[in-house]
């Protein structure tokens, strides 16, 4: 947290001086220009087959999961809390999706509506334990989001159901428009939403309030407790879409799929964090965290990368995004070691 | 034969820029005496004593010297001052809770190993030794987090005296006794008085004049870094000490003492009845509207137990709270918000304001959703605020963390001064702020009373409280023991009856 306060007031020292515009750059744009960077090199390296529409298209539609399950982790991070269980969601809600349609037979918005709640119920649960029980947030929803994933193996067998998966949640997630598959434009939507809550209404304030100090929130007569509570629920729902998304893409639910994105999502967070409006956790740093992430890995892929590197890749660009933006705070320190 | 005092200061200053907050101090504390080191906040006592300890950056022509050895000031450093013997115990034990009363005591002094292995046994034996030189009686094996104040405050002793030979050493106590009860004090301090009839040298710290006059042996009365009074055990009386703290200027009471509420219409009195929590013992108080009335007392006597009750910050209490016709429910702050009371804490750093959010967020925070999604209102307010309490940088995008202590104040007040508030509770709102934010708080609360607000106000400053305050009530121990009004209110009553 001491980064973000440090991020913020060097922010205000940078506006002065026209000697601090390296700094400046680096400090608020720095995702945007590695971004950038990378489609250069990479077009250049591989112009046939990177820069085109095809593979633009794939990016986004690629990520939709990705970044929406970002925007969940962003959430409760804003508020001051982790939630680790978001990841397990996602695979839960695929699974128990396509075990309630394909398997049991119900129709589909049944699934889907199911799947949702199911998302905000576990939500309530880690809420619970955190802002009403005062249960470590880290603690609480790892146990939570064990407990799921165990859930997720017994609901679907530990098979990957693929069977009988109805047309509904294909066609939520990849209807074409104007050339996005619609799961994209979904997720576009969301981000808009939650950019417009956390950033213009009274509810962001406070959560970003309640995030910067728990103590002075209270103080000041903010629901600290309601308004934790309500960001894992979100949360949940949001993972849970993010599996029916998923579910849609794919054809098939995994239960062991979720936990794969859960670290990444947390590095788009906090690399997202850099950027924008550094030193808070933002939604667009974190989408075009996620779209730098997706276009380094699609360029080394295209490379001839194998598929092993793009964790890799991810925890990488995670490191140097933060080092980038942090470069003032380092180069006066190495200065000071001379 | 001229023997030297153990510990012997001459010219000392301290200089924080053009601010000179010691002023060749001379200071002589002979083997086998307590001096004792006395003034009101931001008198120079922290300042000596840091500087003594090496933290504080001595000016030129100052000299220091330890049993006779000098010390110049670039010698002056936490580690050579050590090497030369001298320790503090200071208020807050800085104990590490997780471990047991043995190892702290090994942390600070050193491990019985074998082999690089730690002999618990021998230790365990050591410590009992050590323990019992003392006559303190706590089990070694206990965590640090049981100990009540009064273990910590003898352990923090046993840990300081525990590798010098009391005939050679300087001991500081930095208000050693100001979080313990009466008895724990005097149980503390008669082993400190035993170590001194030993040779012990001993300065100390402290607000409290009854233990002064119980185990001084000499005073110096320091008074805006300039030593003002000298008093040796024959010639202490408290009253003159007092007065030498205060000054005389600040003597006379001045303006603000009228009751003029002109919103009598609307304007609510707050009534306490019965008010019991962990420290607060059936406080009764009434207040009309438009009075400044002044909390005072001695730390953990009640006076910011009371406010914070108030505030809804202490869970515990139990009472009954009227503002107007309405019930105060005191279990969270969103009950006395709810009634437009408004608190101001003492402690800035964490409850003061949200450090990476900018002035203005953080002036138009409570009850934000009054401003909506505009945000033009809420920028209008913020800058309005800014120029009324001379916020600076005048700069509402500026980040709250990285205004002064004063400035960070003014935030706060001006964000209740948004709300109009019925009831504004201040906790020692001027520590730590400069001169002017002093003053602004000050005329904005007289303001704000003539306009027929309740002002409750605890301060480490008593002629602030004399200044301004239709009345003063006193907290000792949790109850309402003394009011001062009329020609009572005055700087000296307050001082004694906080301090003495």
């Amino acid at each position: 947290m001491t980064d973000r306060h440090g991020a913020a007031s060097a922010r205000a020292a940078n506006d002065r001086g026209f000697g601090n515009a390296l700094n400046g750059l680096l400090r608020h744009h720095i995702i945007l220009l590695l971004i950038v960077a990378l489609i250069i090199v990479f077009s250049i390296l591989e112009p046939r087959t990177f820069p085109t529409l095809a593979n633009f298209h794939g990016i986004v539609l690629g990520q939709a999961v990705s970044a929406l399950l970002a925007l969940a982790v962003l959430l409760v991070v804003v508020t001051g809390e982790f939630d680790l269980s978001v990841g397990y969601i996602l695979g839960f809600s695929a699974v128990l999706g396509a075990a309630l349609t394909g398997v049991t037979g119900l129709p589909a918005l049944v699934g889907f509506g199911a799947s949702l709640i199911a998302g905000g119920v576990i939500g309530l649960l880690s809420g619970t334990l955190t802002a009403r029980l005062g249960v470590n947030s880290l603690i609480a929803t790892l146990g939570v989001g064990l407990a799921v994933s165990g859930l997720s193996v017994g609901v679907s067998g530990g098979q990957i159901l693929s069977t009988n998966i109805p047309r509904f949640f294909a066609t939520m997630a990849r209807t074409p428009i104007l050339g996005f598959g619609s799961a994209a434009w979904i997720v576009l939507v969301i981000a808009v939403v939650m950019y417009v809550v956390l950033t213009k209404t009274p509810v962001g304030r406070k959560l970003y309030a309640t995030g910067g100090s728990e103590q002075v929130a209270r103080l000041v007569g903010i629901r600290v407790r309601l308004l934790k509570t309500m960001a894992f629920v979100i949360a949940g729902v949001l993972a849970a879409l993010a599996g029916s998304l998923q579910l849609g893409l794919s054809g098939a639910a995994n239960p062991s799929f979720g936990s794969n994105l859960l670290l990444p999502a947390f590095a788009a967070v906090f690399l997202g964090s850099t950027t924008v409006r550094p030193g808070f956790f933002n939604v667009w740093g974190t989408i075009l965290a996620i779209i730098l992430l997706a276009v380094g890995f699609s360029g080394l892929s295209l490379a001839g990368a194998p598929f092993w590197m793009e964790p890799v890749f991810d925890g990488v660009a995670l490191i140097v995004g933060v080092l980038l933006s942090r470069w003032n705070v380092i180069s006066a320190r190495m200065k000071k070691g001379k | 034969m001229v023997v030297a005092s153990r510990l012997s200061v001459r010219s000392l200053s301290v200089r924080f820029g053009t601010h000179l907050a010691l002023d060749s101090l001379d200071l002589d504390v002979p083997a086998g005496k307590i001096v004792a080191l006395l003034g009101a906040n931001g008198s120079g006592k922290s300042t000596t004593v840091k500087a003594l300890i090496g933290i504080n950056p001595i000016s030129s022509g100052g000299r220091v010297s330890v049993g006779g050895v000098a010390l110049t000031s670039d010698a002056l450093d936490p580690i050579t001052t050590r090497k030369r013997g001298i320790r503090v115990v200071h208020q807050e034990a800085p104990l590490i809770a997780d471990l047991t009363v043995a190892e702290a005591i090994a942390v600070n002094l050193g491990f019985p190993t074998v082999g690089g292995f730690i002999r618990w046994k021998e230790l365990s034996k050591t410590t009992l030794r050590r323990l019992g030189e003392f006559g303190v009686d706590i089990d070694p094996s206990r965590l640090c987090r049981s100990l009540n104040p009064s273990e910590r405050a003898l352990l923090s002793l046993v840990i300081a005296l525990g590798d010098i030979e009391v005939d050679s050493a300087v001991l500081i106590l930095d208000e050693a006794t100001a979080s313990l009860s009466t008895a724990d004090a005097t149980r503390f301090l008669d082993h400190v008085r035993d170590a001194a009839d030993r040779g012990l040298a001993v300065l100390m710290v402290t607000h409290r004049l009854p233990e002064v006059r119980q185990y001084c042996d000499e005073m110096v009365v320091l008074r805006d870094g300039v030593t003002v009074a000298r008093f040796d055990s024959e010639s202490f009386d408290e009253r003159v000490v007092v007065h030498a703290m205060v000054g005389e200027a600040a003597q006379t009471r001045s303006d603000g003492h009228e009751v003029s509420p002109s919103r009598s219409t609307q304007a609510r009195g707050l009534d306490i009845q019965q008010l019991s929590g962990e420290v607060l013992q059936d406080v009764a108080l009434s207040v009309q509207p438009g009075e400044i009335v002044g909390i005072a007392g001695r730390p953990g006597g009640g006076a910011a137990e009371l406010l914070r009750a108030l505030a809804g910050l202490e869970p515990g209490a139990r009472g009954r709270v009227t503002l107007g016709e309405f019930d105060l429910d005191l279990r969270s702050p969103r009950g006395p918000l709810g009634q437009s009371v408004c608190f101001i804490s003492a402690d800035r750093l964490n409850e003061g304001g949200i450090a990476q959010m900018t002035v203005a967020e953080n002036l138009t925070l409570p009850k934000t959703e009054r401003y909506g999604m505009g945000l033009a209102r809420a920028n209008r307010d913020a800058d309005r605020m800014i120029a009324q309490l001379d916020i600076r940088p005048s700069a509402r995008e500026a980040p709250f963390g990285k205004l002064s202590g004063g400035n960070q104040q003014k935030v706060i007040l001006g964000r209740w001064l948004l709300l109009d508030p019925d009831v504004l509770l201040l906790d020692d709102p001027t520590v730590g702020v400069d001169p002017h934010t002093r003053e602004v708080i000050f005329s904005t609360i007289t303001t704000l009373a003539h306009s027929g607000a309740i002002i409750l106000i605890r301060s480490s400053e008593p002629e602030q409280l004399a200044r301004h305050c239709t009345r003063v009530v006193v907290l000792r121990d949790g109850r309402l023991t003394q009011e001062f009004i009329g020609a009572d209110l005055n700087t000296e009553k307050i001082s004694l009856a906080t301090f003495a």
